[in-house]
């Protein structure tokens, strides 16, 4: 682990910093960032063992004292703070989530005001996928991010087939395998919501089950 | 250049195990463990009790032997903590079986708050009875 | 780079899914029943003859009344089973991959099943003494 002193101001982000260390202390260090807002999702990396966005988290909201940075968890480290993200990416795709518009979105949430432009919550940033303890012990878990993919599309499937993707996550490594300690939810910068996406989807293959049971005692009678 | 699978796939992914299972801070994965540490406290509990009940085939005296050590203020304690498990991951249970199915998932925090009182609640009361205090 | 994001782009998955609802449902209803019959259990066991502990006579008398020993056989097949899924889901999150999957469930089966023939062995030896 290297370490860094510098000199930060009240309003200093993580981001800040970790350029200002790049620039003049260290132009070995890699990360990642991009829009500076939050939009993104590529800044992703853990301060002090918790899941954050480096741009909009200032290092004043991490306590007094040194600040840890690692990168996410649950991935494999490319360099320094880079991870390869390709397994995040791969694990989306089954869920044909729509690409919709925010102020386009059928079902959800409280729109946001009229200005305001952006696409569906999900930034793929992989704090979700970090946070979970259960991506980290079996390579196969389908992971939050993937599962709340799946539920969007089920919510709302423009184009997709929700019966196909609802049992592509009824599986022991889909949406089973969640044991709700609700970490995803706790440090998603979006307001996905990934844990709630998951008991969804349970609760939606829970009724389709006990509606075969009872169509199933029906017929027999 | 990463490393990659014969493939094309990316490497798979670090592992690391039920280390990762204690890592969280928020309550959430506070009952998560719990509920997790309980159970199986209670499948090793579940077996032990299965042997020493044994004893009751070989007859009165082998029984009557094994219930002095029972009667021992120190493993009453012990029982008593048992009897804090089984509170723990049977209030857990229930809140998880209705967040789990999707019912509820915005008061899960607030419930295992509650979980954790009425359970010490309970067991104090469960304590305070065994040792004969009421 | 887009030629490694084609690489893993994957059609939409067609092979089996095994499911798991029914595991949940399983758990969810062995466990409601679980708080009722151990409740029950522990009350009858420590909580109604003085002194908190049974003695052989009073054991073998106990098991001597017909509903006492169905409720008890019905706690016990309830018990292992909510337990061995348990043990099912926590060995599961270990990632042993499908073949390993399948390998736990028959392993916590066997387990269950040992178990379960144990425990009515006992019931029907202590039972049979009164």
């Amino acid at each position: 682990m290297d370490e860094f002193d510098i000199a930060v101001g009240p309003e200093t982000t993580l981001l800040d910093a970790l350029r200002e260390i790049r620039s003049h202390h260290d132009r070995s260090l890699t990360l990642r960032y991009s829009c500076c807002h939050a939009s993104c999702g590529t800044c992703g990396m853990r301060a002090n063992g918790r899941e954050v966005l480096a741009c909009v988290t200032p290092l004043a909201s991490l306590g007094a004292g040194p600040i840890t940075v690692e990168p996410l968890a649950n991935a494999r480290v490319e360099h320094d703070l880079v991870v390869d993200m390709r397994d995040l990416y791969a694990g989306l795709e089954p869920a044909r989530r729509p690409l919709i518009r925010q102020d386009e979105r059928l079902a959800g949430r409280d729109e946001p005001g009229p200005g305001f432009d952006r696409y569906e919550d999900c930034l793929e940033c992989g704090l979700c996928t970090s946070a979970c303890p259960i991506t980290g012990s079996d390579p196969l878990y389908l992971g939050p991010a993937a599962l709340a993919a799946a539920w969007r599309t089920v919510q709302e499937p423009r184009d997709a087939d929700p019966p196909q993707v609802l049992a592509w996550v009824d599986d022991e490594q889909g949406c089973w395998r969640c044991h709700a300690s609700f970490e995803c939810t706790e440090v998603c910068p979006s307001g996905v919501d990934p844990a709630a996406a998951v008991m969804a989807l349970r609760r939606e293959l829970t009724r389709h089950k006990l509606g075969q049971v009872t169509r199933r005692g029906r017929h027999r009678r | 250049m990463s490393a990659t699978t014969r493939a094309g796939r990316p490497a798979r992914r670090p592992l690391r195990g039920a280390a990762g299972w204690a890592r969280g801070r928020h309550l959430g994965s506070v009952a998560f463990l719990a509920n997790r540490v309980t159970g199986l406290l209670l499948i090793a509990y579940l077996y032990l009790h299965l042997g020493v009940l044994y004893l009751l085939t070989e007859g009165p005296g082998s029984w009557a032997n094994v219930l002095n050590l029972f009667k021992n203020h120190w493993f009453l304690a012990l029982e008593s903590l048992l009897i804090l498990f089984i509170l723990v991951h049977g209030l857990n249970g229930l809140r998880l079986a209705l967040v789990g199915t999707g019912v509820g998932v915005r008061h899960q925090r607030a419930w295992f708050t509650a979980v954790a009182w009425v359970s010490v609640g309970l067991y104090v009361v469960v304590v305070l009875a065994m040792f004969g205090v009421i | 780079m887009i030629a490694d994001l084609e690489e893993v782009r994957q059609p939409a998955p067609t092979q089996r899914r095994r499911g798991g609802t029914t595991a949940w449902i399983l758990q969810v209803v062995s466990g409601v029943l679980l708080v009722v019959l151990l409740g029950l259990h522990i009350v009858t066991q420590h909580f109604v003859v003085k002194g908190g502990l049974r003695d052989y006579a009073q054991v073998v008398s106990y098991l001597s009344n017909p509903v006492v020993l169905a409720v008890e056989s019905l706690f016990v097949v309830v018990l292992i089973w909510h337990a061995m899924l348990g043990l099912r889901a926590i060995l599961l999150d270990f990632g042993f991959g499908r073949r390993g999957q399948a390998w736990i469930t028959y392993g916590v089966t066997a387990l269950g099943a040992v178990t379960a023939a144990y425990s009515f062995w006992l019931i029907a030896t202590i039972a049979a003494n009164g």
